[in-house]
């Protein structure tokens, strides 16, 4: 929390925070002091976002490990504002990501569904949240009243779940199945391959000039030419001198493991529209050269992962 | 060729605060004291710089609800009244502070409160005005944002993360007569997928955080020290950890100089109350003014530190400048020859840090300018960029934001997770509705695009953040319910064929931003391009 807003607290608010921050003094200090005693315990240095935030850091104390917690769907008393439904009458099972490490999944679920649930069950069961992985499936049993549960997963992955009610013989009846999202990748990439490109959107300059829609919420037909037109592409791999580069500029806690050598790209053109492009692209860049005429890039000079990371070090922080 | 590019890049972006209903709301100053301290500050710099032939390349942010704010003659009228106020009470000051060891800051604040009186009047009340001036002089290059700052990767459906795109691309051509050549992503919010979005507004470039870069894939040759392509064409660029730090690093950083102005000591607060209380919201709490009059000094209570006076702070933000840019140059010096070639540094920060938190910031961006332009530094906008270095690598830079822990955490953890069940839905009632009415005309167009306009402000990741950090909270919940409630009364009454005309007006009233917007945005891509 920022100063900033810390600022527009009352007296009594702040007190409030800062008696869960043991903060000494607390009932004494005035609003100013107060404030600057709870940026200091907050560890608010600066009036905004960045100087917390900009930097990712490694999870702090307040990671939230697996867990359920009763769940806010709707209005609660005396909080401010127009009230909003309680439920939505969707049977639904949504995963979000939270970071590479946690996924959030809510759900709401109709007394109907539950009910036919049961009904093709036999019995009541026992409701399970069961979270789809490349290597199986793993069940928790939940509380369907929370509505949410907080599950440990891990970087780079697909996931998918289910709620379903689980029998007394061990077999499963679905309620509701969620989207799928991938968690992202918490490292470096074991890929060195390389590709570049070139975009030139001049096209699209020569259109605006001209008055018309460029690619953008435009109308009609102009769009989707200037769409299809207006960003031509060049490709060139350069795979030879990737890991020496790379492992030069990255930063120690970060170095390169994983992959061994350089691999082509699984990378190419393979519609013939592309492929189209790239000759249309070569034949302008041979009359203006300016346009493409590229700089290979130049091959590393002798990058050492050793010398350089106390230099550029400290990311991650 | 220069031993580097420095992009210096800033983000002003405020949540849309414009309440009609009350003739004073307490956060609207957020945005008054944003104009005052950060906008025309910054503005002023940089031309300034402009005039005395100084190059100065700033790429910036204005947020669609920012300048939504900042074009509405509603919002105009009440800063003027704002900025009238103060300029009273600075003009009671500088007698009051008369041979004292305020006397500088008090005459300060008069002129600085007249100089953006006059600003306004200069621009027809309309500060953007001031930004296309200096985006057509070449030294201010203004980017977009989502358009309410929704966090793109937190929402379910396609169609709404497209919305928040074409809707601030839109928003953008109606204030700049332009397309968009940038966009900082909300809160560096990226995730497969994006980048196709921004191709498809004709966007040539993003920002990402520095592990959103490093973790990409396949391996960034030159780590965040160039932009790369994405398999859209977009460029990202990634954040230069190194000067992040410079500027706010706990025991170096620059903004806790002793000489600098102290944020907790404030008229508002130290003022004789019956002389301070005319100058008060109307309920009477006491709050900061503006009028500060004490320097950090260094570490002791508040009631301890000294006169602020201003020369000397501002020489040391010229100092501190000239220092930042030293250090960029060592640092071009040691990544150049290991990348061999000339790195670009991206330095971005939240603009509102520079003037409102860091009084002296707006000086040590115009010194960072001045020290470049005799260093072998170039300062340079994205575009600029992206013109020198045709050929990039292509990377798909890895899902991530800059906010705390570098994902999604801030924006989703058990102090605010409960407002998804209700965005989500509201996303898909509006694709539903987009799709089923696609050629709405009348009341019931009036009635699709409020709900459009309801669920983007419901969208505000400002209102997620504030949840976590917890300070103003009831605001934040009272804004999303309010949008989540409006939102879900038109779609019941459009849904069921039952359309009440009579509840718009109020309702588009009070939530007036984007006046241009198609509701059919949210129809997908096939059908918003025939909009």
């Amino acid at each position: 929390m920022s100063p900033h807003e810390l600022d527009r607290l009352t007296l009594a608010q702040l007190r409030d925070l800062a008696g869960r921050h043991a903060v000494a003094d607390a009932g004494t200090l005035r609003k100013p002091d107060l404030i600057a005693a709870l940026a200091k315990a907050t560890g608010v240095s600066g009036g905004g976002r960045l100087p917390d935030s900009a930097a990712p850091g490694p999870a702090g104390s307040s990671r939230i490990e697996e867990q359920q917690k009763p769940a806010q769907t709707g209005p609660r008393q005396a909080e401010p504002g127009l009230p909003i439904p309680d439920r939505y009458g969707r049977d639904r099972l949504v995963l979000m990501v939270q970071d590479p490490f946690h996924v959030f999944a809510y759900w709401e679920l109709s007394a109907h569904a539950l009910e036919q649930a049961r009904a093709t069950c036999g019995e009541q069961g026992t409701p399970v949240l069961i979270l789809h992985t490349a290597s199986g499936t793993e069940q928790r049993e939940v509380d369907l009243r929370g509505g949410n549960y907080y599950l440990s997963v891990a970087p780079n992955a697909n996931y998918e779940a289910q709620l379903a009610l689980r029998d007394s013989k061990g077999h499963l009846h679905p309620l509701a199945r969620s989207n799928r999202v991938t968690t992202p990748a918490a490292t470096v990439s074991a890929r060195r391959d390389e590709q570049w490109m070139s975009v030139d959107d001049s096209f699209g300059e020569l259109l605006e000039m001209a008055g018309l829609p460029n690619a953008s919420g435009g109308q009609g037909s102009a769009a989707r030419l200037s769409d299809r037109t207006r960003q031509q592409w060049t490709w060139e791999t350069n795979a030879a001198t990737a890991p020496a580069m790379f492992s030069g500029i990255l930063p120690a806690e970060a170095s390169p493991g994983g992959a061994s050598s350089a691999s082509l790209s699984s990378w190419h053109l393979s519609s013939a529209s592309m492929a189209r492009e790239r000759d249309a692209t070569a034949q302008r860049a041979a009359g203006a050269p300016a346009a493409s005429a590229s700089e290979p890039p130049k091959p590393a000079p002798g990058g050492d992962a050793a010398n350089a990371a106390p230099d550029l070090g400290g990311f991650p922080e | 060729m220069p031993d580097g590019h420095l992009m210096l890049v800033l983000h002003a972006h405020l949540p849309f605060v414009r309440h009609p209903e009350e003739p004073v709301f307490l956060e609207e100053s957020w945005l008054f004291e944003a104009i005052t301290e950060t906008y025309i500050p910054i503005l002023g710099r940089l031309e300034q710089l402009h005039r005395e032939g100084v190059r100065a390349r700033l790429t910036m942010t204005w947020s669609p609800p920012l300048c939504e704010m900042l074009a509405d003659p509603l919002l105009q009228q009440r800063y003027r009244r704002h900025v009238g106020r103060l300029l009273e009470l600075a003009e009671q000051e500088v007698p009051a502070k008369a041979h004292s060891p305020f006397a500088e800051a008090a005459v300060m604040y008069r002129d600085h409160f007249r100089w953006c009186l006059a600003s306004m009047d200069r621009f027809g009340d309309n500060l953007l005005g001031w930004v296309r001036l200096l985006r057509d002089a070449g030294v201010l290059e203004p980017i977009t944002c989502g358009a309410t700052h929704g966090y793109l990767p937190l929402m379910l459906t396609r169609e709404a993360q497209r919305a928040q795109i074409q809707v601030a691309a839109a928003n953008y051509r109606k204030h700049f007569g332009q397309s968009p050549k940038g966009i900082w992503l909300p809160e560096c919010g990226f995730i497969h997928g994006v980048d196709d979005l921004l191709r498809e507004a004709g966007i040539r470039y993003f920002f990402v955080d520095t592990h959103g870069i490093y973790y990409g894939d396949p391996r960034p040759r030159y780590g965040v020290y160039a932009p790369v392509y994405t398999k859209a064409g977009v460029a990202a660029f990634g954040r230069d950890p190194e000067s992040s730090r410079q500027v706010w690093s706990a025991e170096a950083g620059y903004p806790g100089d002793p000489t600098y102005r102290e944020f907790y000591r404030d008229l508002g607060y130290d003022g004789e109350y019956d002389y301070v209380r005319a100058f008060l919201h109307p309920d009477g709490v006491r709050r900061n003014l503006g009028l500060k009059y004490h320097r950090i000094t260094g570490k002791m209570p508040l009631h301890e530190k000294q006169a602020y006076v201003p020369t000397p702070a501002f020489a040391t933000a010229m100092r501190h400048g000239a220092d930042f840019v030293a250090h960029r140059v060592q640092q071009s010096q040691r990544l150049g020859a290991l990348i061999g070639r000339p790195p670009v540094i991206v330095s971005p920060y939240d603009a509102e840090l520079f003037g409102h938190w860091w009084y002296e910031g707006p000086q040590f961006i115009e010194s960072v300018f001045r020290s470049a332009a005799l260093s072998s530094l170039q300062a340079v906008t994205g575009s600029e960029v992206l013109a020198d270095l045709p050929v990039l690598q292509v990377v798909q830079p890895c899902a991530s934001s800059w906010g705390d822990a570098g994902y999604n955490g801030v924006w989703l953890n058990p102090g605010n997770d409960w407002i998804y069940r209700h965005l989500h839905i509201a996303e898909e009632r509006m694709v539903e509705c987009a799709k089923r009415f696609p050629d709405a005309q009348g009341d019931r167009k009036r009635a699709l695009d409020q709900m459009a306009r309801e669920l983007l402000l419901a969208q505000s990741s400002d209102w997620a953040f504030i949840m976590t950090t917890g300070t103003t909270v009831p605001y934040a919940l009272r804004r999303t319910r309010d949008h989540i409630s409006r939102f879900t009364g038109i779609y019941e009454q459009v849904i069921g064929d039952r359309l009440d005309p009579s509840i718009l007006p109020e309702i588009e009233r009070r939530d007036s931003i984007f006046q241009e917007i198609d509701y059919r945005v949210y129809a997908g891509a096939q059908a918003s391009a025939r909009g």
